[in-house]
């Protein structure tokens, strides 16, 4: 009788470990599975540029990464989406000097101005960066078929200062000098790179 | 008698001038106006500027936050960062018909200005021209 409560026991323990085994398994996934950020693309549909530039560079490249819903909105044909923006931009403390012709908001944590190169956007959606910081927004404004061949690129985060980097630069420079939670230190001065 | 009445009337006229003074300097704000407030480039083969006077009608300084547009081939510059009082800058917007290729027709974009209006706090200016064809590619 003991034998068999003992091993009964035995098997309610070996459930509960696997129960537990199950949770932690469950819960070490990617913190933000199952939560994919919404994305709003806030365009002009008269920049020629900018519509090919969605249709083949930034909506494919953001699907990949695993966003969620990706929404266009024209603020030139509807001047509602444009209040939109400004009141969004406003809410979320962006400096209005990073204004660019293109905002792209990757939930509330990324937004990104203009035609911001893919590299850039893959290492801010990558998980081991997306901790670092709160809050980031990134312009580049220019397009090559202007006759403007981009050089550099703007990037600010709430705790750091607008900085300017080289297009060879990563945001990972700037990332790396942003205060983590439970930092102490005072607010970081990330190098300001002449392009 | 007479004399504390005149002395009564005079402190009164004094409380009244003054309250009316702290009002004034409080509501004191920039209000942002445009002249013109949209540009029609019409039919253009090369780079084109055409200028917006901006004025500030109101009676504190107009601090010019950003200037933005829908569009790298729409630039814009404004001639100072801070409008006093009822004072105005230009802004010169420059539209390029080359910046997108050889495509041709009608193009609409606009011109943001963002300032410490705290009623406006962003401005826009209508930007249309129509491109025409035979631009070198």
């Amino acid at each position: 009788m003991n034998r068999e409560r003992g091993a009964l026991s035995v098997g309610l323990r070996h459930v509960c470990a696997g129960l537990a085994i199950l949770l932690v398994l469950l819960s070490a996934g990617p913190s933000h599975a199952g939560a994919a950020p919404p994305v709003t693309v806030y365009f002009n549909g008269s920049c020629h540029d900018c519509v090919p530039y969605l249709d083949q560079e930034l909506v494919p490249l953001l699907r990949s990464l695993g966003v969620g819903e990706i929404v266009r909105r024209d603020y030139i044909l509807e001047r509602r989406n444009r209040s939109e923006l400004v009141e969004r931009s406003t809410a979320l403390g962006i400096p209005p000097q990073l204004q660019g012709h293109m905002t792209t908001f990757v939930g509330d944590r990324i937004v990104l101005q203009g035609h911001v190169p893919a590299q850039i956007i893959r290492d801010l959606l990558a998980p081991a960066q997306a901790t670092r910081y709160m809050r980031i927004v990134v312009l580049q404004d220019k397009m090559p078929s202007h006759g403007e061949a981009p050089r550099d690129y703007t990037v600010w985060a709430p705790g750091g200062v607008i900085a300017v980097y080289p297009l060879g630069e990563p945001v990972t420079t700037y990332l790396a000098g942003l205060p983590q939670p439970g930092d102490h230190r005072s607010v970081s001065r990330p190098r300001r790179c002449s392009p | 008698m007479r004399r504390t009445s005149v002395l009564a009337v005079a402190v009164g006229i004094l409380l009244a001038g003054g309250a009316a003074r702290v009002l004034w300097t409080a509501s004191a704000r920039p209000v942002i106006r445009l002249d013109p407030s949209a540009v029609d480039f019409g039919p253009l083969a090369g780079r084109v500027t055409k200028a917006v006077v901006v004025r500030n009608a109101g009676r504190a300084p107009l601090r010019v936050l950003a200037v933005s547009s829908s569009c790298g081939c729409t630039t814009a510059a404004i001639t100072m960062s801070v409008v006093p009082a009822r004072g105005t800058a230009r802004l010169e917007i420059t539209f390029d018909p080359a910046a997108h290729g050889s495509e041709a027709g009608p193009a609409r974009h606009a011109v943001y200005v963002r300032t410490d209006d705290p009623r406006t706090p962003e401005v826009e200016i209508e930007v249309r021209a129509v491109v025409l064809k035979g631009l070198p590619p």
